[in-house]
């Protein structure tokens, strides 16, 4: 699908413009609707699978394993595949390299389980369609997935530097993971205005990206631009940062409790 | 000089340029400068060093030294009519891993897609080479303005037309790219590090670098002029 001259033209001066108007009449901190199932594929220790109203859909599956920490640092790990992307493409290099830094921010100490042993959580998402920049949807696929997470319940004892025994885990008991997975907010700037979550018409006009991690009720690094077209991309004013970055602030936590 | 009008339908795939007889060896454009940034960063710039390229450049402070090359604006091989070019930038290093240099090649792109015109290349593709030589730091964002001064440079000595003279600046573990005299950001990058503070500020950050953003532009201003 493209947009012909007239309609990005239309587009932009509408988002530009001081009394801004979105083409689907939402504020400018409001998401479209979204879909999420968890807990869908049963060989996997958490799963969801969210769907955007443009028809943007990403399904992640959550594994673990255990593994030695002293040996093995790295202890959780995402891997993206995007439909129609090949795997060394920019962009799929790119948004891994992006997510497995943001995903480094959350406390491993609670994937521990003995002195020695630590979980390993592999973290694979598909984008199965995507019309606009997926960051957004991807972290909020990986936040409920990461949220309907359970892992075996650990019944040998905690310390094993001493006697050294592998980790035995009960037949049946789960224990819910309990991270707080970070979220990422994609904002579209047009002119001098920014918007939260744009739409593929909207990032068809943008001047630029504005890519914003949020942890725990607070904006966290991190924060980079990123052209979201290649005809429209400009500078903007420098102030637009810090805008964006209280916008995220103000209705992060509204739209973490909707995501629960 | 063989030069195709990538407006027009191409020739035949054997035809051979016109090539006049006294047509003039092209000089030795190699120009070096050496001038002092800050007091404790100087940076030396040099540019046409590679002669099959079709601008390339040098850029070394005390830790780091990149090497770019430009090959185009040459045709492509899309079947469609692309009314801009396209810019593609790729980083070379044995530090630092692939996807790592790959996402500070998309940021690129994006913060040189502000400045270069590419809507007078049409139905052409634009590359850049980025070999790191040195690499004595291990952060990637400190890399940023040297990378966005070595492009420049070498985008000049290609004789591609840009709108404007950017820079970029690293201030506590953030990059920020500045054009139009410091009045217009055009990227921001930054990193999770250690010492984290408690509510993300930019706006402190950012002024800083407007302040020096001048001085680093009036040096790559100098140096191209000299030329």
């Amino acid at each position: 699908m493209s947009l012909s001259i007239a309609e990005k033209s239309y587009l932009f001066d509408s988002l530009s413009s001081a009394q801004a108007l979105r083409p689907d009449g939402r504020l400018p901190y409001q998401f479209r609707p979204i879909e999420i199932y968890t807990d869908f594929l049963p060989s996997s220790n958490g799963s969801s699978r969210i769907i955007a109203s443009d028809g943007s859909e990403c399904i992640i599956s959550v594994k673990s394993k255990v593994v030695d920490h002293t040996v093995e640092k790295d202890l959780v790990q995402v891997d993206i595949d995007i439909a129609g992307e090949r795997d060394d493409s920019i962009l799929v290099e790119s948004i891994t390299s992006l997510f497995n830094k943001i995903i480094d921010t959350i406390d491993v100490s609670k994937l521990q389980l003995t002195q020695k042993y630590s979980f390993k959580i592999y973290i694979d998402v598909l984008v199965l369609s995507t019309y606009s920049y997926p960051v957004s949807l991807i972290s909020f696929g990986i936040y409920s997935a990461l949220n309907s997470t359970y892992l075996p319940k650990l019944i040998s004892s905690f310390d094993d530097l001493e006697v050294e025994e592998l980790p035995t885990f009960h037949d049946y008991d789960l224990v819910k993971l309990d991270v707080s997975p970070p979220l990422i907010f994609v904002l579209a700037i047009v002119g001098d205005n920014i918007f939260i979550d744009p739409a593929f018409n909207e990032s068809k006009v943008a001047n630029n990206g504005l890519i914003i991690s949020w942890s725990q009720g607070k904006v966290i690094a991190p924060v980079r631009t990123m052209a979201l077209n290649n005809t429209y991309v400009k500078g903007f004013k420098p102030s637009l940062v810090q805008e964006g970055i209280d916008l995220v602030n103000k209705y992060g936590q509204d739209i973490v409790n909707a995501l629960v | 000089m063989n030069v195709q009008d990538r407006r027009r339908i191409l020739g035949p795939a054997g035809a051979k340029p016109l090539v006049f007889a006294n047509a003039e060896a092209k000089e030795d454009k190699t120009v070096k400068e050496e001038t002092q940034l800050n007091k404790n960063l100087s940076i030396s710039l040099q540019r046409g060093i590679i002669s099959n390229a079709n601008g390339s450049s040098i850029v070394e402070t005390s830790g780091i030294s990149l090497l770019t090359s430009v090959y185009g604006p040459r045709s492509t091989r899309s079947m469609s009519f692309e009314p801009r070019a396209t810019l593609n930038i790729i980083l070379q290093s044995n530090k630092f891993d692939t996807s790592n240099l790959k996402e500070i090649s998309n940021f690129l792109i994006s913060v040189l897609q502000c400045c270069v015109c590419l809507e007078k290349y049409p139905k052409s593709g634009i590359d850049l080479f980025i070999n790191f030589n040195i690499e004595d730091e291990d952060e990637l964002v400190q890399y940023i303005p040297i990378m966005i001064m070595s492009c420049m440079i070498a985008l000049m000595d290609a004789d591609i037309e840009v709108s404007d003279i950017i820079g970029g600046l690293t201030i506590d573990h953030t990059a920020v790219c500045l054009g139009q005299n410091g009045d217009q950001l055009l990227g921001l990058w930054k990193d999770p590090s250690s010492d984290e503070q408690d509510a993300l500020v930019l706006n402190e950050t950012i002024a800083k670098c407007q302040e020096q953003y001048s001085s680093s532009r009036q040096q790559l201003i100098e140096f191209i002029s000299n030329c």
